[in-house]
């Protein structure tokens, strides 16, 4: 059943990740980031991380997808044209390029070894106690200063964007 | 079963896939929409690793790494409209004289 539910949830995704790239019209290209987002949060549910899954949705989905249409709006633009460009003659190469980074890292992983020190919170563990009551034990003990330094950037990004969007003066 | 090997093969499809589309595509906003795409994909193998591994600092890291994305896509789009409004232009092969 898992590995039903697996198989889905990764076919949208690739496929949603196909059509990103691919398509001509921006604003498809956004939507199907969307629906990749959307499956990722699926599969962060199917390895029992159930607050990541809805923070993906909230923030991902919700904000920054939602940041990207804004964007496109404000810009107006409609389509890309393929073939234009000083340097299109790198494409085939660049795929070709992709296609053997894919191949290496499936060998490395099918023949090295993935593994390292277990940690303390099993699924049993995180079972009885519920997800986001663990994470927050985590994230206000051990990880208190990233939490913090994470409130920072985010004030340093709204200070940036602030900034960027000013209005010049006419000069 | 599914096992970690798994999850690993999709992140790293979805990174390649990712940056098939950051050197094929000359758009700024769909470049910024593959970065994001690799992003995830990483996002992904943490929270795998994190399942397989009994801990929850894979969780954690995707935290701070939504926080990041958020951050940077907020500040990117802004750069991308500023120098819109010098040049009316979003294909990045056009902004490549540093004087704007």
């Amino acid at each position: 059943m898992e590995m039903v539910m697996f198989v889905i949830l990764a076919v949208i995704a690739v496929i949603a990740a196909v059509g990103v790239v691919v398509q001509s019209r921006i604003v498809y290209s956004a939507l199907c980031l969307l629906l990749n987002l959307c499956a990722l949060a699926g599969l962060y549910v199917l390895l029992n991380a159930q607050f990541i899954a809805v923070a993906q949705v909230i923030v991902y989905a919700g904000a920054i997808v939602v940041l990207f249409l804004f964007g496109i709006m404000l810009l107006e633009v409609d389509r890309e044209d393929f073939g234009a460009g000083k340097l299109h003659w790198l494409r085939v190469p660049g795929i070709v390029l992709a296609i053997i980074l894919a191949a290496e890292v499936v060998y490395a992983l099918s023949t090295g070894f993935i593994g390292g020190e277990m940690g303390v919170y099993t699924q049993q563990v995180i079972a009885q106690r519920g997800n986001v009551h663990v994470l927050g034990e985590v994230l206000f003990t051990d990880f208190l200063v990233p939490f913090e330094l994470a409130s920072i950037l985010l004030l340093a990004a709204i200070v940036g964007a602030v900034y960027l969007g000013r209005q010049r003066p006419e000069v | 079963m599914v096992s970690l090997e798994h999850y690993l093969v999709l992140s790293a499809v979805l990174f390649v896939i990712g940056a098939v589309g950051v050197v094929v595509r000359r758009n700024a906003i769909v470049l910024f929409l593959c970065i994001e795409l690799m992003l995830n994909s990483a996002n992904l193998a943490f929270i795998a690793f994190g399942r397989y591994l009994n801990s929850l600092e894979g969780q954690v890291f995707v935290f701070m790494a939504m926080t990041v994305a958020a951050a940077e896509v907020a500040v990117g789009l802004g750069i991308i409209v500023s120098v819109f409004r010098g040049k009316p232009t979003t294909n990045v092969d056009d902004i490549s004289l540093l004087k704007g």
